[in-house]
């Protein structure tokens, strides 16, 4: 079974005072993917992550991380 | 601000926050409109059909391809709103239509076997609809759960 990408989401989200809703209005998903995203129950797919990575300006790989 | 704790929300509410973007939402009301279309033209066809009555071929072959119709805008709906929705929601919808699929397949050969070898009642299509149904919801519920 594939191990859960872990991710930056919360913390980026966090410094930049939005709620998950508001996050998730800009990327155009659910609250609750937001969440399973930040949770580590759903690991999003590369349209997703290129969005997300573009709203903060960072490389997937900065907001990502395979963890191997 | 951060508001990340949900308030105690009822199972309804829960499941509605928990079905995607406002177009997705949009797009669930027209399949549920379709469906329900379908449903009542159904059931009023198969009302008329079954009650004895002297109609017209024409009339038959109408109250017979009206359901049909329907059924058929349903589906084209529901792959409509499977192909835009959020992929998240795609995740779960997939699941149900897995879960729903292969409650079926276990119920008619399951069914069977039971006609076969302990004289069970000849299987009625309308069982099978009804176990999909409960499935596909069944499965798209513990989708909702597991992602929640």
């Amino acid at each position: 079974m594939a191990l859960p990408v872990k991710n930056r989401l919360r913390v980026l989200r966090a410094e930049r005072e939005w709620s998950q809703a508001s996050l998730a209005e800009q990327l155009n998903v659910s609250r609750q993917t937001i969440n399973a995203i930040e949770t580590g129950k759903y690991d999003p797919g590369l349209p997703l992550a290129f969005k997300i990575s573009r709203l903060f300006a960072q490389q997937i790989e900065e907001i990502f991380d395979p963890g191997d | 601000m951060t508001n990340d704790e949900i308030p105690r929300r009822g199972l309804w509410e829960w499941i509605q926050g928990c079905s995607g973007t406002l177009q997705d939402k949009r797009n669930s009301r027209r399949f549920t409109l379709w469906c329900l279309a379908w449903a009542l033209a159904y059931v009023g066809a198969h009302w008329i059909l079954k009650a004895d009555l002297e109609l017209a071929t024409a009339l038959v072959w109408l109250l017979v391809s009206t359901p049909i119709m329907l059924m058929i805008g349903a589906v084209f709906s529901y792959m409509h709103f499977l192909r835009n929705a959020d992929e998240l929601l795609q995740k779960i919808q997939i699941q149900g239509l897995a879960m729903g699929f292969g409650a079926a397949v276990v119920f008619v050969t399951g069914y069977q076997l039971l006609e076969a070898g302990a004289g069970a009642s000849e299987m009625q299509t309308d069982h099978l609809l009804i176990v999909m149904m409960f499935s596909w919801v069944a499965g798209q519920l513990h989708g909702l759960w597991r992602y929640r």
